[in-house]
């Protein structure tokens, strides 16, 4: 079984979240790289498609996608819903693209790397 | 996105998620619009949670989980405003730092403005009791006996505001016979107050000694009081003409033309001088009044002008600047700080007791209007606005230089034609401190009113002159250059206002004798009031009410 990493400040894995320090961003650029999504969708989405291995915390989500804003990673929108509410969606920048391919990269070769340490092949594996 | 639409999604929450939310945008601290925005998107995100409870106690329950794992309202406002804070556009980030940077060098520059204080170094009343104190023995100053006379006349006057009345507002050609009994009554019981004046006017010198800390606070009690004297020895000539002692009245015109000389001269306070010259002017007026109503044989008037010409001699009627520059000095450093930039700041409390005191207003204080006017200063002098006591000090200098060397040589009719030159000059010397344009004596009205007496005074001794000639030839001159010619005046009065002679124009058996008066313009001897901006100042005839 896969132990539920949280992605936010001050969560209970403290040792998971100074790893994880850097991954958030790249997640939530990956979940935007697929099409707009608006925040709450955004933090469903993060534990749908990691098979609910990961969890973006609340208080993480939102302070996480203004300081991509400010990156201009990511560009902040609103939008008119049919029910006469209003959204904000985000969508991926071709800056933020490129940042996502960087960091992939990254950790792409870090896996590698750790894979070949802990023997695994250059994938990491459960326990 | 206006904020009534923003503020739409927060109705449908529950109660603590609303709390919740607007403790989160009240901790964030930031812009209004910027914090609207988050709150809506808050909310969106707990109305998408709760969107699928079926009852209001199950949204309750799930809002409360979600709050949860949202976190401590506080931390998620601080980190939320640091987000915020990246996303602002350069431009505006370095006008908030620059806002910054101000507001703190602001601050430090009141505290620094504000902590420094004026320091007295010199005792200017000392140096004004210096400067109008002649190298003469106590004895021979008059003012013991006119400070004398002033406090007896304020004693008997005290219990008769009647006869107080009379004496300063009524004229005496206004006045019935019971009041002028009840004057004539009075001034006999009083006798003694007149002759203290008249032995003052025997001595040759009058100064004061000023006391005060500042020159600005120097008291002046008797000034209104000689005044009062100078009225009634007024109606003392008066009442002497009219029972034919003309020699008496004309001792009296005398003495009162002395006694304001006194007030007037030397290196005295500007009021004082002004006081003075006020009183001479109102014995020379007396003088024609009793000139135009009685017959006085020629021998009398004769006399009579021989020794007015002695009073005059080497009279060069001019004011004397020296004590307001002395003022200036005292104002200067009690206004000023001492050193720093500029040589020292001014310091705004005292500006404000210094404007008061040259307006005779106590305001009401309080601490924000202190405040404010503080603030006020400092920034004007920051900004430039208001310059720093050396330049000041030059100001003042070259202010009082210029004056000195325009008005103490020439005519009001000179200084009226050079006046757009000397306006300019005015405001070049006092242009960034209008506090010296508010405490300077407005000079040219000062000088008009030295050069008035000056021409007064000259054009009744011409007066004097031109009865005389006629009581001896029968006629009156053709011009006055027959009455010189003749001896009976040793040169041409000349008109200040003009720089020609005065204008003389002989008439049936009458003469008229003006100046062509403040608008500089011969009206053709049309008396509107003496020295009025409109027609002539006419010498003579003595216009009767």
């Amino acid at each position: 079984m896969y132990n539920k990493i949280t992605l936010q400040k001050g969560g209970l894995m403290k040792f998971e979240s100074q790893l994880l320090k850097g991954i958030a961003p790249v997640v939530v650029l990956e979940i935007l790289s697929r099409g707009q999504m608006y925040g709450y969708e955004l933090s469903q989405a993060i534990e749908q498609r990691s098979g609910d291995i990961l969890t973006l915390g609340k208080g993480t989500l939102y302070p996480l996608l203004y300081n991509l804003e400010a990156q201009k990673l990511v560009k902040g929108k609103w939008e008119q819903m049919p029910s006469g509410r209003k959204r904000r969606y985000y969508t991926i920048t071709s800056k933020g693209k490129e940042h996502l391919a960087r960091q992939k990269e990254q950790l792409q070769e870090l896996t590698a790397g750790l894979g070949v340490v802990f023997g695994f092949g250059g994938a990491l594996k459960p326990a | 996105m206006s904020n009534k639409e923003l503020n739409k999604p927060l109705q449908n929450l529950p109660a603590c998620a609303v709390e919740y939310i607007n403790l989160v945008i009240k901790k964030m601290r930031y812009r209004k619009k910027v914090r609207i925005e988050v709150m809506a998107e808050l909310a969106a995100h707990f109305e998408d949670e709760l969107r699928d409870c079926k009852t209001d106690e199950e949204k309750e329950q799930k809002a409360q989980k979600l709050i949860e794992q949202f976190g401590d309202a506080k931390l998620l406002g601080t980190l939320l405003r640091r987000a915020k804070k990246r996303c602002r556009p350069l431009w505006r980030t370095v006008l908030v730092r620059t806002f910054q940077a101000v507001s703190v060098f602001l601050i430090i520059y009141l505290i620094w403005f504000s902590s420094g204080r004026p320091v007295i170094t010199v005792d200017y009343v000392a140096e004004l009791n210096k400067l109008a104190r002649p190298t003469a023995d106590e004895s021979l100053n008059a003012a013991p006996l006119y400070q004398k006379a002033a406090e007896l006349l304020e004693r008997h006057l005290k219990s008769s505001d009647k006869i107080l009345d009379l004496i300063v507002s009524k004229k005496y050609e206004d006045a019935n016979s019971e009041q002028k009994q009840l004057v004539e009554k009075w001034l006999t019981d009083n006798k003694e107050i007149l002759d203290l004046v008249v032995a003052g006017t025997q001595k040759p010198y009058y100064w004061e000694s000023y006391k005060g800390e500042s020159i600005y606070e120097v008291p002046l009690p008797n000034l209104s009081r000689f005044r009062t004297l100078a009225y009634s020895l007024r109606w003392r000539i008066r009442l002497s003409a009219e029972q034919g002692w003309y020699e008496n009245a004309f001792d009296d015109i005398k003495n009162s033309y002395r006694f304001g000389r006194h007030i007037r001269k030397g290196d005295k306070l500007l009021i004082e001088q002004l006081v003075g010259i006020a009183i001479e002017a109102l014995s020379v007026q007396t003088l024609r009044s009793i000139l135009g109503e009685y017959q006085i044989d020629s021998s009398k008037l004769t006399q009579l002008q021989k020794d007015f010409e002695q009073i005059i001699t080497d009279e060069n009627f001019a004011i004397s600047f020296k004590a307001e520059k002395l003022c200036r000095y005292d104002w200067l450093q009690r206004c000023y700080t001492e050193g720093g930039p500029g040589g020292g700041h001014p310091y705004s409390l005292a500006f404000r007791k210094m404007v008061e005191i040259n307006q005779g207003i106590n305001a009401k204080k309080t601490w924000f209007a202190d405040y404010c006017k503080n603030l006020g200063t400092a920034i004007s002098f920051l900004l430039g606005l208001s310059p720093g006591r050396t330049e000041t000090l030059k100001s003042v200098n070259d202010l009082y230089d210029f004056f000195d060397s325009e008005f103490a040589l020439k005519t009001p009719v000179q200084v009226q034609a050079q006046k757009t030159e000397i306006d300019k000059r005015v405001k070049q010397l006092t242009g960034r401190n209008f506090l010296i344009r508010l405490t300077v004596p407005a000079f040219e009205k000062v000088f008009e009113i030295s050069s008035r007496l000056k021409t007064d005074v000259e054009g009744t001794l011409t007066i004097i002159a031109l009865l005389r000639y006629r009581q001896d030839k029968g006629r009156y001159p053709q011009n006055l250059d027959e009455l010189k010619q003749a001896g009976y005046i040793k040169e041409i009065p000349i008109d200040a206002f003009s720089d020609k002679p005065l204008v003389y124009k002989k008439t049936d058996d009458n003469f008229i004798l003006y100046s062509v008066g403040l608008n500089f313009k011969d009206d053709g001897g049309r008396l509107v009031k003496m020295w009025s901006d409109e027609g002539d100042a006419v010498f003579w005839p003595v216009k009767k009410n």
